[in-house]
């Protein structure tokens, strides 16, 4: 990928994400402490948006974030890319919050699960209607609903690959895991995410008299299975 | 017929696979109709993931605002221009000759004043960048440095326990040929003195017998003497 003129200007009057991290951590550099909350803000709101479904408690967790960045300054190692520290920050506060979640009870399905099914049963190929915002809002929401549906470690995978972009290696690196292991929840995502919007969303996809929405196993050696 | 993994798929969709192995792929793609399949509904179900945007609300917010004041600004300034276009004194000949001794002038000033700013900020950025690069290259001698201090440390320690440890090997060899060396000469010793005692004895003997035959001699009268 070929960086623009202007872009690589603009480079050489910025200072990257790594220095402004250093600044942070050696001078207490609110300045450059202020730069990397404005340059990741909205990535990590959209991350834990996807990863919690609630764009009220992504909000609440994209604070949290940072106030945690600055509290640990100390220990970002410079060697280490900044992105995937603060990536591992925000997606264990995800954690946290989603296991506080299923603690209380409380879950971005409850309760619209009965309006879930019945939007899939009275829409299975909608057509364009007359507003077409609110249609394109309806189907947002099932694409979320099936996203909320997926056990964590596919789901997380799903949005830094596919929502943020991140190559497969750097999910290895902020997961931790082997690349391989990376690629194949990919696939199990899709397959599974799939399954869900097939009946609904996909367009050309084989059309199925009922559909039925029921959660997936949350232990991923159960699905892992071999293409072929 | 041996099917691609899922793993090579996903870098295939996702473009990250190289362009060998894209080739590969695309052609595996064009014979297999299972594969084919698979790859289709992966596709169908990263195109509807797409639907969900998540709203970028600062953008909104920030845009929305920017137009406010944008719009406020452009307000602000048509009003002044025809504030100032009203309370002007109507333009004269005098006018335009003045505008037009003035204007070089004032662009070249405007020029200097733009090119010295534009100097001072590169300059700021340099020293901003230089101290910056100064510190990271120090902390990074600094490291460097004490790793070797360390390292350097640890191969002394472990050269002096080497020798330490083929020292005392060496020694040991030493006291045990020693050792043996006055065990020989013990050993020689005591043959030694055995050989001289005997000698002794010997030579004892032989002068008792010589003694003897002396005291014969003397003793013995020639019967022509008498």
């Amino acid at each position: 990928m070929k960086a623009s003129p202007v872009a690589v200007i603009k480079s050489l009057f910025t200072i990257s994400d790594e220095q402004a991290m250093w600044r942070v951590q050696t001078h207490d550099d609110a300045s450059a402490f202020a730069q990397l909350v404005k340059r990741w803000e909205s990535p990590v709101r959209r991350l834990c948006t996807r990863i919690t479904g609630d764009e009220h408690k992504a909000q609440d967790l994209t604070q949290e974030a940072f106030a945690k960045l600055f509290t640990h300054r100390k220990d970002y190692r410079p060697d280490g890319k900044f992105s995937t520290y603060l990536w591992r920050i925000a997606l264990n506060l995800c954690y946290d919050e989603l296991r506080r979640m299923r603690r209380r009870g409380e879950s971005s399905l409850e309760g619209e699960l009965g309006e879930m099914v019945s939007v899939l049963d009275t829409h299975p190929s909608p057509a364009p209607g007359p507003d077409k915002a609110a249609l394109q809002q309806e189907r947002g929401e099932i694409v979320r609903q099936a996203l909320l549906r997926l056990p964590e470690p596919y789901r997380c995978v799903v949005v830094l690959r596919h929502y943020e972009d991140l190559k497969f290696r750097e999910i290895a690196e902020v997961l931790d895991i082997p690349e391989g292991t990376v690629k194949s929840r990919m696939a199990e995502a899709l397959t599974q995410l799939g399954k869900l919007l097939e009946p609904s969303l996909i367009e050309g996809s084989p059309k199925r008299p009922t559909h039925r929405l029921t959660r997936i196993s949350s232990r991923p050696e159960e699905r892992e299975r071999l293409f072929v | 017929m041996n099917h691609p993994s899922r793993e090579e798929w996903m870098d295939y969709l996702y473009k990250e696979a190289p362009p060998e192995m894209r080739a590969t792929l695309t052609a595996h793609l064009a014979s297999c109709p299972d594969c084919k399949t698979a790859v289709s509904g992966w596709q169908r179900t990263m195109k509807s993931l797409g639907i969900w945007r998540v709203e970028t609300r600062r953008a909104l917010e920030t845009g929305l605002g920017s137009v406010v004041k944008w719009g406020i600004a452009a307000v602000f300034l048509v009003g002044v221009g025809i504030g100032f276009g009203r309370l002007a004194p109507p333009t004269s000949a005098g006018a335009a000759s003045l505008r037009a001794a003035i204007l070089p002038e004032l662009k070249q000033e405007l020029k200097r004043e733009f090119r010295g700013d534009l100097e001072a900020a590169l300059l700021a950025q340099r020293t901003a960048f230089t101290n910056e690069f100064r510190q990271q290259l120090q902390s990074a001698v600094n490291e460097a440095s004490a790793k070797v201090l360390v390292a350097s440390g640890e191969a002394t320690q472990r050269l002096l326990l080497d020798f330490a440890a083929t020292y005392s090997d060496d020694a040991e060899a030493t006291f045990a040929l020693i050792r043996k060396i006055e065990q020989q000469h013990r050993a020689d010793y005591a043959d030694l003195l055995k050989k001289v005692e005997t000698v002794a004895v010997v030579a004892e003997a032989r002068l008792q017998r010589t003694q003897s035959q002396i005291g014969q001699l003397a003793a013995f009268t020639s019967p022509d003497f008498q």
